[in-house]
């Protein structure tokens, strides 16, 4: 799979490391019950701490799409690993866009349950 | 440019090898007839027990025959071969003739009226595999090719290679795997393994070690992880690395569909009957690595187009 992430980008380095994965999963190329690569082999590929990754990983498993056993590593845990990280990745944007462009989160949720009522 | 001659000297080196390892062993049996029985012991059975008889100077010349035939089999299957697998079948030719030469003439000459004959005698197995290993890895290390240096030599990537479009300050990298399909491989394995198993239980339980050893290298080589990163590709099975590509040698790299069996003559890690190095588990989609000077590299991975994206897109920010 493909990893890519940008130290120069304001998002966090965690961030953009579980993003690859969301990604993939959007795509379709994850399924449940895949493996991730090792923690330790990421941040080796991506020359990054090993922190950064499991602290990505964390996230993930608290987002329910991945869980982590100790010996068995990273494994895709969501029924429906696209549906949802396509939905996470959105929030993402939508969240970073509110930041840069100054709304709160008051203003962003009138804004989804108006799009709901619709 | 001048190609490098050195694994057809090391060929060469190893086709001369085995006539004289028989030579020096049939001297060797000459020098010592006195001292072995008429009839002499030429086939062991399972229980270590001597089956089979006959006349010292016809199992001499039957050993020299062995001793002769088998390597220059191999060295004769090199010579029809890439000029690059040369150097390890070299290695191979050579390590056999003396392994076979100090085996079955030790086997000859170690027998004494009165003894009962030993297949593998002590006092020539040891020194058999010493030489054997001295000889397979001298001829191994002569017979490897110098890459070409490429300090400020790389060609531009060809046009059509495909890259990805991002942020030059984007860490790229890829990561997959190329595994043997797990049930089917282990199938065989057990089918393959059955003879040893019977011999264990026959009596001799060192076998049992064996088996156990040829099984845990089988698992640990049934698949490979295979990584791209800014140090170039890696393809390795549990720390042992097949083959380290670094993004200075990659010319450029692209898809391409191989046959296991038709191109390398069948699975896991392969030289190709073109010269190419393969890392290969099933036929269809693998990655091809172009290196400068040197042969390809094939690695059968699913996703092979995102793999040579991500190395071409390093190797053109290298240049």
């Amino acid at each position: 799979m493909l990893w890519q992430v940008d130290p120069t980008s304001s998002t966090a380095l965690h961030v953009q490391v579980a993003a690859c994965v969301r990604r993939e999963m959007a795509s379709g190329r994850l399924a449940r019950g895949d493996r991730l690569p090792p923690a330790k082999e990421v941040a080796a590929v991506l020359d990054v701490n090993l922190h950064t990754v499991l602290r990505a990983y964390q996230s993930l498993r608290d987002e329910g799409l991945i869980d982590l056993r100790r010996g068995r590593g990273a494994v895709v845990s969501a029924t429906d690993p696209g549906s949802d990280a396509r939905l996470r990745t959105l929030a993402a944007e939508l969240v970073a866009e509110a930041r840069r462009v100054g709304a709160t989160t008051t203003d962003l949720t009138r804004l989804i349950e108006s799009e709901f009522q619709r | 440019m001048t190609t490098d001659r050195r694994p057809t000297h090391a060929l060469v080196a190893s086709a001369v090898l085995a006539p004289v390892v028989a030579a020096v062993g049939t001297g060797l049996a000459y020098a010592v007839r006195d001292l072995v029985p008429d009839q002499v012991a030429v086939h062991w059975g399972l229980d270590g027990e001597p089956d089979r008889w006959q006349s010292y100077p016809s199992a001499v010349v039957t050993a020299a025959v062995i001793t002769i035939v088998m390597p220059l089999a191999l060295v004769a299957l090199a010579a029809v071969m890439y000029r690059s697998a040369r150097g390890p079948l070299a290695a191979v030719a050579g390590g056999l003739a003396v392994f076979l030469g100090g085996l079955l003439f030790g086997g000859l000459v170690a027998q004494r009226p009165g003894q009962v004959p030993q297949a593998f005698p002590p006092q020539w197995v040891v020194p058999t595999l010493a030489l054997t290993a001295i000889v397979a890895v001298g001829l191994w290390r002569w017979g490897r090719t110098t890459p070409p240096d490429v300090t400020g030599t790389r060609p531009p990537l060809p046009p059509d290679a495909r890259r990805l479009d991002v942020a030059p300050t984007t860490r790229l990298a890829w990561t997959g795997r190329a595994s043997l399909p797990v049930g089917p491989t282990a199938v065989l394995a057990v089918v393959a393994g059955l003879p040893l198993v019977w011999v264990a239980l026959a009596g001799l339980p060192w076998v049992w070690v064996l088996a156990l050893g040829l099984g845990t290298l089988l698992a640990v080589t049934l698949s490979a992880r295979v990584t791209v990163d800014a140090s170039g590709l890696r393809v390795s099975s549990a720390g042992l690395s097949w083959s380290r590509v670094p993004l200075e040698r990659v010319a450029s790299a692209a898809t391409t569909t191989v046959s296991p069996l038709r191109e390398f003559g069948g699975w896991g890690w392969r030289i190709g009957v073109d010269g190419r190095r393969g890392y290969v588990t099933r036929a269809g989609e693998a990655l091809v690595v172009h290196r400068i000077g040197e042969p390809d590299v094939v690695v059968t991975v699913d996703d092979a187009d995102e793999a040579a994206a991500v190395l071409n897109t390093l190797a053109a920010r290298a240049s």
